[in-house]
């Protein structure tokens, strides 16, 4: 079979592919904070490329922790501080505001904004950004972060990217399939790698730039890791059978993954610059999808060594495996959120795979989604939310929900592809 | 399609099949019920059926009178896939014909290698499933190695859930998926 694969360095950009999104609020969002952004129109506005206000709105409702005033709601749209009349915003039940300029300076554009406490009737912090117009949409996302961080308390996720693999079939029935990255809101697609066989399984490196992922180009599964800016490859594991499930340990040293060179699969810790191995179990049961614990001290995958699949949990060094899940008959794809309280998984309840999430500290397991083929769960940088795969019957889509199981987002989803198996990154600095 | 294959040789008696050489297996064991050895008729097309106890008889279609117009003699070689059932790599007694056939075939061309292939349906994880598709890659390979087969022979391959026979998201699609596929 021919092998088509194609290395593209981070100066090829796709804009503008796609986002389709649909959102479904679950049930009315309590505790979200309303808040109106004015959109950023002035003089000069039809020479800004990109709707600054759009971005920001979109970014903060997909969040789920916000609703937004629609702008045919609102009396008067200022555009500074001195414009305001605060007792039409306060009768609109807005906690706060936000005002901005978009404009275009040379070859570059300056936005403006202002985020303003409508009860303290005082500003809350305003920054303004010089951008190139390819820039454009991460200065809103830098904005949305700034809001999210001062209204939430909490970091924003809006300026981080998401990986996934879209598979292709062309007239001639072959499929392409590639590994691509996206920012989080499913714009500026970028191709990371092409090939004619499978790619599976993208890992994002602790600190953004490389990702490591399972290829069959040679007829055997093996684990690469790519830099992101150049484009150069590792191979770092082909062994004969399986080669699968990389994960990165926090420091960024080295992977957890599954060889069954010995025989059956199971969990392995490869040190990336030496290639030294350690192996972490031994059963003939199937072990396998090994995700670190944020304090590198534990790994915790999935095994049917008990009948049914479920999660263990072991020693990073190795040692003897403890089950973690007993409710329900299948659990597995474990992944650790950042701040290592929750662990979201694929769970079967009713023949249906759904998202879960195990709240460490209760030891408590809540669906979060209604399947029936969900998949491939993935943190956000901040944990509020779960990107996952989601197939149905048309389509197979990215998703997203919030932790708390009430916004739940079809987000990336294309016409004639495939796309699956979600990955985010951590937050780039 | 091999599905309906494979449940029509269970149909066939031995009755049909008088005259000719036959070979049949019982507890893994071949008997020579008259004509020549398996391995000298290997490059031969043969007709495979197994009788209503489940033996499998094996008949060199070269002699001739095997070409009766009641019995099927499609060459079980050009079968190439086997099924499993959900979660399972255990292989099936109905596979186990078209598994001999093969197995025949590759000691007579020691020097031939194949492929398998194994696969999984779209449920469950796909870390899991690329597991599971070599489980069933492993389970054909014993197979062909007990019955005389060498190792070097025989390489695996699991495509997990990423390449399906079937594209549908349905139980007919599922059951082809499942699978290994002797790739020559």
């Amino acid at each position: 079979m021919n092998l088509l694969l194609i290395l593209i360095t981070s100066t090829f950009w796709y804009t503008n592919v796609l986002a389709d999104m649909t959102i479904k609020i679950q049930e009315g969002i309590r505790g979200a904070i309303p808040i109106a952004i004015v959109p950023f129109t002035n003089a000069e506005s039809e020479t800004v490329p990109e709707k600054v206000d759009a971005i920001i709105a979109a970014d903060l409702i997909r969040s789920g922790r916000f609703t937004i005033l629609p702008e045919q709601d609102m009396f008067n749209l200022p555009n500074a501080m001195e414009d305001i009349d605060f007792r039409e915003w306060r009768i609109l039940g807005q906690d706060a505001l936000i005002i901005g300029k978009a404009l275009k300076r040379g070859n570059n554009y300056k936005v403006q904004f202002e985020l303003i406490d409508i009860l303290k009737k005082e500003q809350v912090v305003a920054y303004e950004l010089t951008v190139s117009k390819a820039s454009l949409r991460s200065a809103a996302h830098t904005i949305a972060d700034i809001v999210y961080e001062k209204m939430t308390g909490t970091r924003g996720a809006f300026s981080t990217r998401i990986a996934y693999i879209t598979e292709d079939i062309n007239e001639s029935g072959t499929s392409q399939i590639s590994l691509k990255i996206s920012d989080a809101d499913g714009f500026n697609q970028q191709t990371i790698v092409e090939s004619n066989e499978p790619l599976m399984s993208p890992a994002w490196s602790p600190d953004g730039k490389k990702i490591a992922y399972v290829s069959f180009e040679n007829k055997q599964q093996t684990i690469f890791v790519q830099d992101l800016s150049t484009g150069n490859r590792k191979q770092v594991s082909a062994y004969p059978g399986i080669n699968s499930a990389p994960d990165w340990s926090p420091d960024g040293r080295k992977l957890a993954l599954v060889l069954s060179k010995d025989g059956d699969p199971e969990i392995y810790v490869l040190n990336i610059a030496d290639g030294k191995l350690t192996r972490i179990t031994e059963n003939v049961a199937i072990d396998t999808e090994p995700t670190w614990s944020p304090d590198e001290k534990t790994l915790i995958f999935t095994s049917d060594r008990g009948g049914s699949r479920q999660l263990y949990k072991v020693n990073a060094n190795g040692g003897e495996a403890k089950r973690l899940t007993f409710k329900g008959d299948y659990n597995a794809a474990p992944v650790f959120s950042k701040d290592g309280n929750f662990i979201a998984l694929v769970t079967r309840h009713d023949g249906k795979f759904k998202i879960g999430l195990l709240n460490l500290a209760r030891n408590s397991l809540q669906e979060l989604t209604t399947g029936p083929l969900d998949e491939s769960p993935s943190f956000t940088a901040n944990s509020s939310i779960i990107v996952y795969g989601a197939k149905t019957l048309e389509h197979n889509t990215l998703s997203a929900v919030s932790i708390d199981g009430r916004v739940q987002q079809n987000f990336l989803k294309f016409d004639k592809e495939k796309v699956r198996e979600p990955i985010c990154s951590p937050t780039i600095n | 399609m091999y599905i309906r294959f494979i449940a029509l040789f269970t149909l066939i008696t031995t009755t049909l099949l008088t005259g000719c050489a036959e070979y049949v297996v019982k507890d893994g064991e071949v008997e020579v019920a008259g004509g020549m050895p398996i391995g000298g008729r290997s490059k031969d097309a043969q007709a495979i059926a197994t009788d209503r106890r489940g033996n499998l008889i094996i008949q060199p279609s070269s002699t001739g009178t095997s070409q009766s117009e009641n019995l099927i003699t499609t060459d079980p070689l050009t079968v190439k896939v086997i099924l499993f059932d959900f979660d399972s790599s255990s292989i099936r007694p109905s596979s186990e014909a078209v598994l001999l056939a093969h197995s025949h075939h590759l000691t007579a061309n020691s020097q031939t290698q194949v492929t398998l292939e194994g696969h999984a349906d779209e449920r469950g994880t796909r870390e899991y499933n690329l597991a599971l598709g070599e489980q069933r890659a492993l389970a054909v390979k014993q197979f062909l190695m007990d019955h005389g087969v060498a190792e070097t022979q025989l390489q695996t391959l699991s495509y997990g859930e990423e390449r399906p026979a079937n594209a549908g998201s349905n139980e007919s699609a599922w059951e082809l998926n499942r699978r290994v596929e002797l790739a020559y």
